[in-house]
């Protein structure tokens, strides 16, 4: 078991690499970062050329790589200069970002998940039934919905007609204490947090409902496909209760794979949280990929993409970890 | 007996044409997929005859006044004008139509092509096994790490978009679940004697490989190749909704919603149609494809 | 020596209503069996021997449903009892034990747990004790270091020793009746041996009276005391094992033992005798008697009709017009 650890982690890096280098070779293509610095106009060619040279920006791709390489990984020069933010490094304006996108991804990826696995196994176990057809078809619904058409809808209704909810952003300015407006960053903690909750809510749904739909379907064939097995009979010959023949023997089998998914779904939700973020316009992680590749910030670029390709390789891994701990048949073999 | 009776899945040309005709039987039995391919007919009749069903608009003219409203951008739907005009003053129906007809050729083509490269290295690999068998999965897992999205916004920024260029970038991303499938379907069809038969006859890989195992592999590929459809579907919508897929002025589904925060106030009407023609047709497919993999079910095979 | 009735099957029907058409898997199947007797079912594919006795444990799935008849089991109908009544019964009352003991087993729990599991089921004892009686039927079947083995996974053991776990398990509450449903068919022929070995040998020392699905005629030979033969859903001959092996008097019976490769038959020059025609398909059954096709004895009755059960020797239940080996002639 150690030993697939170890050999699976190793696999990591190089495909890693391999993503890194075909992502910086493409998001090189988008333009020279620091061209648009000239826009400014006391900035000069020369001090432009000099900027190039400290940044290893005039020699072969191949070199640019390793350089950047380099500092991605350990961390160096704050992963290079921000375009869209003067005066920030790469590092700093993502790390100033990520916290909102991973509170709310997180916060949907729990909720669907404590969603869909018990709605999952209801509908399988009541195959057929009315309730069975409403969830399938809600299902449906949410895996064959435009996350972004969807967003814009429930900004529509819920938002701008009827004011439930604020339509855009991941916070207020001021928060009301008192009848006095406090500056949002000096009130307290458990305010801050509601008001980002409440700004949160309606993209967080959108990505609940998106994630539901495809892991509430998979649990039910999954739940479908174990109930038929020979040992749910064999549970059943035994003389065991119900409740204990579908829960202990046939939903632990049944709730294998959905692991497996839960952590290959993580590129969708990297997609759909960039997407929600855009249509809200919430400062996070997402949106900034949108923008750094709108204003052909490189530097941001390429370490967003290893960011998400990192979530990503991470998601599978951590798939197969789960699998392997989960199924006897894999740990001991 | 002619040696052309296989075990299982191979089949003698008399028992392939029922086996379709089972198949199709068993469709017309789930009456959601059914509805779903009729919809699906009648909407890409309607994306076809998108001329004669637009009422003798145009999706590109702008439109120069209507009697209803003070400006041409915006108004809202009146005689000859069902969806209104959208914010450039165009004719919305007639962009509708013309918009149908673009993301569904860029669902289809991008899941015909993610199909038949998916086809191509999952009998390559499945096939021969060894080093090509190990190169094409490494290759096919290291495609499935990519962040999808992102890469496909940075290549849409990078690459400049023509109807074919995005079908490009959404093709590269779409075919490695086919590829597995097939290489799975390979292994366990290898694992058959047909195979060994075809080979002690003297057939070439080449033609095993198209004539044997590729029908036999083709069940689940058409399965997953129509659910393929409505995510293309998606992603096409979703890098035109940013500005980065199909560029103005041809219309598309997507790039419709550009910008629908602005007009949400003013013309909420324009933001309706195009997205649900968009979850309509991906429902339609997603039931259909749905339909056909439980009409396509190995317990068919008796 | 007359020994008690155990269970009385009388007319059983289980039908299956698929999209197809309807499937008469059990048509009016009545049999006899009583305590510490092994009555050997035997019958073809898809002749509804599996159906049987999932009946009797009234675990069919839909779209089977039991039609109609009686399970008389110690006195009691028990298609008449409520479904928490049954779940009491099974496993503890009557067990039973199925092909494949791979799948049969559920792959994410060790064998000691879902041993240990029907016994605390149905036994009122603590986990502890159970534990101990779990590790005594392991050492009972035959499992070597059962202590060991009592916390491995059925991936882990051969397809013998998984039989045997399950085999400990339906014995672990000493059922009256054990149901084997081809529990052999899936091993080696040399574990086979020894499987059946390990059963009669229970059998033996609990007293328990075992139904013994096959559509081996040579294990049936071995095992059982009592024969049923099946063809398509309905019983058509039913004796005890000698006259059956002896003196076949359905035609089906005839063939099958006929077509037995034998070392020592004079016949071994011959080509095998095999019966023509294969076992019709559930949706078209012959008119009269299902087996008259196949049957180089059928005659127009045969083909109209459908022959019930008659006692054509003493003990000896034949369905047939012209039943074969027949000391005095009926007709």
């Amino acid at each position: 078991m150690r030993n697939y650890l170890i050999r699976r982690s190793l696999e990591l890096i190089p495909v890693l690499f391999a993503i890194a280098f075909v992502s910086f070779w493409l998001v090189s293509k988008m333009g020279n970062p620091f061209a648009v610095l000239l826009l400014n106009p006391h900035v000069h060619p020369e001090d432009l050329r000099r900027l190039e040279h400290i940044w290893h920006w005039d020699q072969p791709l191949v070199v640019r790589f390793w350089f950047w390489f380099k500092d991605f990984i350990l961390f160096r020069h704050g992963w290079g200069l921000s375009v869209m933010s003067p005066g920030q490094t790469a590092l700093q304006l993502i790390g100033s970002r990520i916290p909102v996108t991973v509170a709310f991804s997180t916060t949907s990826m729990i909720v669907a998940i404590l969603l869909s696995i018990p709605l999952g196994v209801y509908s399988a176990i009541h195959q057929y039934s009315i309730s069975d057809y409403i969830l399938t078809f809600f299902a449906f619904f949410g895996m064959s919905m435009p996350t972004f058409w969807f967003g814009i809808m429930l900004m529509y209704v819920f938002a701008v007609r009827l004011h439930w909810f604020p339509a855009a952003g991941s916070h207020a300015a001021f928060i009301t204490i008192k009848g006095m407006p406090v500056e949002f960053n000096k009130a307290p903690w458990y305010l801050r947090t509601l008001n980002e909750a409440w700004y949160l809510t309606l993209p967080t749904l959108v990505l609940i409902v998106f994630e539901v739909g495809g892991w509430l379907r998979y649990m039910r064939s999954s739940m479908l496909e174990v109930k038929s097995m020979d040992y749910v009979r064999t549970a059943r010959a035994k003389g065991l209760p119900e409740r204990v023949v579908i829960y202990k023997h046939a939903f632990r089998n049944a709730v294998i794979p959905i692991i497996t998914l839960i952590g290959l779904s993580f590129p969708g939700i990297v997609g759909g949280a960039m997407i929600t973020e855009t249509v809200f316009a919430i400062p996070g992680i997402g949106r900034l990929t949108y923008q750094a590749v709108m204003h052909q910030d490189v530097f941001v670029a390429m370490a967003l993409i290893m960011i998400f390709a990192f979530l990503v390789v991470i998601g599978n891994f951590l798939a197969d970890i789960f699998y392997a701990i989960a199924d006897p048949r894999i740990r001991y073999s | 007996m002619a040696n052309e009776d296989y075990v299982e899945g191979g089949t003698t040309s008399n028992e392939s044409y029922s086996y379709w005709g089972k198949v199709f039987k068993r469709l017309k039995k789930h009456k959601i997929a059914m509805f779903s391919l009729w919809l699906l007919v009648v909407i890409i009749l309607m994306a076809v005859f998108a001329k004669p069903l637009s009422f003798g608009n145009n999706p590109y003219s702008y439109i120069k006044s209507v009697p209803w409203a003070p400006r041409p951008e915006l108004a809202p739907p009146g005689p000859g004008h069902p969806l209104g005009l959208d914010s450039m003053g165009r004719d919305a129906w007639s962009r509708l139509l013309y918009g149908g007809r673009v993301s569904l050729a860029v669902g289809f083509i991008c899941s015909f092509i993610g199909a038949a490269v998916g086809l191509f290295f999952g009998l390559l690999s499945g096939y021969f096994g060894g080093i090509t068998d190990m190169l094409i999965m490494r290759f096919t897992d290291f495609m499935l790490s990519l962040p999808v999205l992102p890469l496909m916004i940075v290549l849409s920024a990078v690459i400049k978009g023509s109807l074919w260029t995005i079908i490009f970038i959404i093709s590269v991303f779409s075919w490695m679940g086919v590829a597995r499938l097939v290489r799975g379907e390979v292994l366990s069809l290898k694992e058959q004697e047909f195979t060994e038969a075809a080979l002690a006859i003297g057939e070439t890989p080449g033609r095993i490989m198209w004539i044997h195992l590729l029908p036999n592999s083709l069940a689940p590929v058409i399965v997953a190749a129509t659910l393929a459809i409505s995510g293309n579907i998606i992603y096409e919508a979703t890098l035109s909704f940013l500005g980065l897929g199909i560029r103005q002025p041809t219309p598309s589904w997507g790039n419709m919603l550009n910008g629908a925060q602005t007009f949400m106030l003013t013309a909420p009407w324009l933001m309706w149609w195009p997205g649900i023609a968009i979850l309509v047709t991906t429902l339609a497919f997603n039931f259909l494809g749905d339909g056909l993999r439980d009409a396509l079910d190995p317990r068919l095979y008796r | 020596m007359e020994k008690e009735v155990l269970l009385e099957v009388k007319d059983l029907k289980t039908y299956f209503y698929t999209e197809d058409g309807v499937v008469k898997a059990v048509d009016g199947v009545s049999f006899t069996m009583h305590k510490g007797e092994v009555l050997g079912l035997v019958g073809e594919s898809g002749c509804g021997k599996s159906v049987t006795s999932l009946s009797i444990m009234r675990l069919v799935d839909a779209p089977g449903k039991i039609v109609g008849g009686e399970i008389i089991f110690k006195g009691e109908d028990l298609l008449k009892k409520s479904e928490e009544e049954m779940r009491k019964i099974r496993g503890s009352e009557i067990a039973m034990i199925f092909q494949e003991p791979m799948t049969a087993l559920n792959p994410v729990y060790t064998i000691g747990d879902q041993i240990m599991e029907a016994i605390l089921t149905h036994q009122d004892v603590n986990e502890e004790e159970a534990k101990k009686k779990t590790i005594e039927l392991l050492d009972l079947v035959g499992i070597p270091d059962p202590d060991k083995r009592f916390n491995e996974y059925p991936h882990e053991m051969s397809g013998g020793m998984r039989q045997r776990a399950m085999i400990a398990m339906a014995m672990s509450c000493n059922p009256d009746l054990l149901i084997s449903d081809e529990a052999t068919t899936a091993l080696d022929v040399t574990i086979q041996a020894q499987i059946l070995e390990l059963m009669k040998d229970l059998q033996r020392k609990i007293g328990m009276a075992i139904l013994f699905i096959t559509h081996d005629l040579a294990l049936v030979a071995e095992m059982a005391d009592s024969v049923a033969v099946t063809y398509t859903g309905k019983i058509v001959e039913y004796s005890d094992v000698r006259s059956v092996f002896k003196n076949p008097h359905h035609p089906y019976t005839y063939g099958l033992l006929s077509s037995i490769p034998s070392l020592l038959s004079e016949k071994t020059k011959e080509p095998l005798p095999a019966i023509e025609g294969m076992v019709p398909s559930p949706y078209r059954m012959p008119k009269g008697c299902h087996f008259n096709p196949r049957c180089p004895f059928a005659t127009d009755i045969c083909r109209k009709e459908m022959p019930e059960l008659n006692e054509t020797s003493p003990n000896h239940l034949v369905r047939c017009f012209h039943p074969v080996n027949v000391k005095e002639n009926v007709s």
